[in-house]
């Protein structure tokens, strides 16, 4: 077929893939240093994984309470083998971050004229009450955002797939991109690239992720040389709707926001968690409830509908509007789903575990750097902060206070760093590889949802809460079969150009498929139990396990594993 | 259940809509977006739409549906339905239209513009009543139902920026950190087009009282005095 593609060369100080919020504050603070920036996403802006969340950020705000304890706390509830340096950074900056959102624009909520509002009643791994909410959960922090970048003049290029990063003399030096909106092509020039991408949710059936989150800085990084960490951490949250088929995997969040006589039955009415933490019962961390949900509903427990129960009819009625302010999207959506009754604490409703949150990634240092020159990583693509397990809110406060810091090093990078001539042979490559996908038309072809289905389906039975060895090798074997069967006969069905959403999901295909090796081989690696990693046929945490698995691409480009201990680094 | 959709697409923003009819089959307690999706996946592999949260928080979805804009992820599909772009903004293709324009046209009227760098140590008091007003009028998601339902709305350049705009103005004035005279600004962007006929407040997935608040902005300027006859 004739070549039509339309190529443009766009330059920048700084470029950042990606526009959640993680991307957002890198941007801004890069601008505020005089960096021209740059922002490419497939997201809207401010989208990612931010506009979906719940708005929860942790921050020591109360007396007593300080960047000690909550070091503390992130590394008990990462099962210690967080990077303490990261969390010391995390810990020291965090009373800092609700200021910081103000200072580009956002009023937050307030309990008092001039105090934040932090909930005395969500705690989940916190060993105080640090969680600040906003009654607009985290819409008033992303338009913020997204306003302030439009002030400041930032370049926003919304619809923009990076496909490939560029590399010249050891370093990355820009990307590949398609425009979404226009079909056309881009070649991206920058003095630092920094990766926001967000997690890979889209692995998995049950997500409460955008659809967006495929994994895509994972596998822009990998391809380079970059090093990942901890790729086996997958967390899920407890509670999030079963039904409908559309809106499976929303959270529902957690049961410390269904008042103090919460109980989780399951569809034989048993109050199941008596089995698995007869201590905290419905109040223990996410990973504990979550895999219990997820048993009691694997092993046959569950309700007709595939779920289990949350009966709050036994709290104090009078402390269900109270309670309400602390996840005000979240009763709203019991109550379209369940009725007005359900969020009154009137009737139960029912519930099921959903994936949430990407603990592994991009291994970073404090800067943000990765470990190839010119390529930054932050927020939920980037690995190493919280661990094997993330406490709730820390995400946010992750991405307020490493987006700063990424953005403050790439402007300092752009600084010192030339702006380089891509290389020619890439971009030949890259403009090839994309147009065999375009083109490609087979009798027997599949599309890329029909793929992307059967990767959904592994995530989901093999890699999400329970795990065993034969499961993971059942999953790699699928794995691979899809990757030298099914991406071979992965069809464009779309011959348009303007906004076709088959090519860019045929990528995203491609990325999840890659990242679906990582986890499922990091985990098979981590012959033990710690934090989000469950493993049925080693249940116990193991002191010597007390180490990450590092993942990296070497010259021949077979995928590699290594175990390495923080503490040697640190 | 059985569903007929009809949606009016569009190849590019300059092209003639066309008509589609499609009949699909799904539960029905699925969603606009769901039908748009299997309609996506089942015969039009072209067809264009945009979504991204799922969850009725991102804003992006937005169509109108029998007439009515909705957020496509959270609305209920119904047995019969049109399906078209929110009026008002330049088609890209089908059901995805272009917000650029709105949003560069409105960048000084957003709240967040008019305020000094804050302090070091904060945060600024705000008295609980006025930020319970203002979160009230910011749990907008940007979805821009309101813009496409307004009849005075008339595109980008028209003489009415909007309920959008008169929102974030409304927001700005409750602010006590914002020192901009954001009545003036309203009156600018079409302050007294708006009759208070309340049909964006009717379409707000979040139920807005933006008539409310448009209203206690033309008061403010017919206090003042600066109506200017218009």
């Amino acid at each position: 077929m004739e070549n039509t593609i339309t190529r443009d060369r766009v330059c920048a100080d700084v470029l950042i893939i990606g526009s959640g919020g993680a991307a957002a504050i890198a941007a801004i603070t890069a601008r505020r240093r005089g960096a021209r920036v740059l922002i490419v996403s497939k997201d809207s802006l401010v989208g990612g994984a931010t506009i979906s969340s719940s708005g929860g950020f942790s921050v020591p705000y109360e007396s007593g309470d300080g960047p000690s304890e909550f070091y503390r706390d992130a590394m008990v509830g990462g099962g210690h083998i967080n990077k303490p340096s990261l969390v010391r950074v995390l810990s020291e900056r965090a009373p800092g971050v609700l200021a910081d959102l103000e200072d580009c624009g956002a009023l937050l909520d307030r309990r008092a004229p001039d105090q934040f509002r932090i909930v005395g009643h969500l705690f989940e791994g916190h060993s105080l009450p640090r969680m600040f909410v906003d009654r607009r959960e985290a819409s008033e922090e992303c338009h913020a955002l997204a306003r302030e970048i439009r002030r400041l003049g930032v370049e926003v290029r919304e619809d923009v797939a990076a496909t490939r990063l560029l590399t010249r003399a050891g370093g990355v030096v820009g990307a590949y991109a398609v425009d979404v909106r226009s079909g056309r092509h881009f070649v991206l020039s920058a003095k630092a690239i920094i990766l926001a991408t967000g997690g890979f949710g889209e692995l998995y059936r049950t997500t409460t992720n955008p659809v967006t989150l495929t994994g895509d800085g994972h596998r822009l990084a990998y391809d380079v040389g970059v090093e990942l960490i901890d790729m086996e951490m997958v967390q899920f949250i407890p509670l999030a709707l079963p039904c409908p088929e559309s809106r499976r995997g929303l959270t529902l969040g957690m049961c410390s926001i269904y008042g103090p006589k919460v109980k989780l039955l399951n569809g034989r009415g048993e109050r199941y968690m008596a089995r698995y933490d007869a201590e905290r019962m419905e109040y223990a961390t996410r990973d504990v409830v979550a895999r219990a949900n997820f048993r009691e509903i694997y092993e046959g427990r569950g309700t007709p509908l595939g779920a289990i129960v949350v009966d709050t009819t036994e709290n104090d009625q009078s402390l269900a509007a109270q309670y309400r302010t602390s996840g005000p999207d979240i009763y709203d959506r019991v109550a379209e789903i369940f009725g007005e009754d359900a969020a009154n604490w009137k009737e139960p409703f029912q519930a099921m575990p959903s994936q949430h949150f990407c603990a592994g990634g991009v291994r970073i240092d404090d800067r943000c750097h990765t470990t190839v020159p010119g390529l930054l990583a932050v927020g939920e693509v980037s690995g190493g902060v919280h661990g094997a397990n993330r406490l709730a809110g820390n995400a946010l406060t992750e991405i307020i206070v490493f987006g700063r810091i990424a953005g403050e090093s790439a402007a300092e990078d752009a600084a010192t760093r030339g702006l380089w001539e891509p290389d020619g042979e890439q971009i030949r490559a890259e403009e090839s590889r994309l147009q065999t996908l375009a083109n490609r038309t087979l009798p027997d072809g599949l599309r890329p949802h029909e793929i992307r289905r059967m990767l959904k389906a592994v995530g989901e039975s093999e890699l999400g809460l329970i795990r065993s060895g034969d499961g993971l090798r059942r999953a790699l074997r699928e794995i691979a079969r899809i990757r030298e069967e099914d991406l071979p006969r992965m069809v464009n069905a779309n011959r348009t150009t303007v906004w076709n959403r088959e090519i860019v999901g045929a990528l995203e295909v491609e990325n999840l498929t890659l990242v679906a090796e990582m986890v499922a081989r990091a985990a098979l690696l981590r012959e033990e139990s710690r934090g989000v990693h469950f493993r049925d046929d080693f249940p116990e945490t193991r002191e010597e396990w007390r180490r990450n698995v590092v993942i990296c691409q070497n010259g021949s480009g077979e995928m590699c594993f290594e175990s390495v201990e923080w503490s040697e680094e640190a | 259940m059985i569903y007929n959709i009809r949606i009016v697409r569009r190849d590019g923003p300059d092209d003639a809509p066309r008509l589609a009819d499609y009949q699909v089959s799904f539960d029905s307690k699925e969603t606009v977006l769901h039908a748009l999706q299997t309609i996506y996946e089942s015969d039009a592999p072209d067809l264009a739409f945009r979504y991204y949260c799922r969850g009725g928080k991102c804003g992006q979805c937005t169509v109108v549906v029998n007439g009515e804009p909705c957020v496509a992820c959270v609305e209920r599909a119904k047995q019969e339905m049109i399906v078209e772009p929110i009026a008002s903004m330049p088609v890209i293709k089908d059901l995805v239209v272009d917000r650029e324009a709105m949003l560069s046209r409105t960048k000084a009227l957003q709240p967040g513009s008019g305020r000094a760098r804050q302090p070091e140590k904060g945060p600024e008091p705000v008295a609980l009543q006025t930020l319970d007003e203002f979160v009230k009028l910011s749990k907008c998601i940007e979805c821009f139902a309101c813009m496409s339902a307004c009849p005075k709305v008339d595109g980008p350049d028209g003489e009415f920026v909007g309920p959008l705009g008169m929102l974030w103005l409304a927001q700005r004035v409750l602010d006590p950190r914002d020192q901009t005279d954001c009545v003036a600004l309203a009156m600018e962007q079409g302050l007294q087009v708006c009759d208070l006929c309340g049909k964006c407040r009717k379409v707000c997935p979040r139920v807005i009282n933006v008539p409310k608040a448009i209203g206690r902005l033309q008061k403010m300027a017919k206090i003042r005095g600066k109506t200017g006859g218009r």
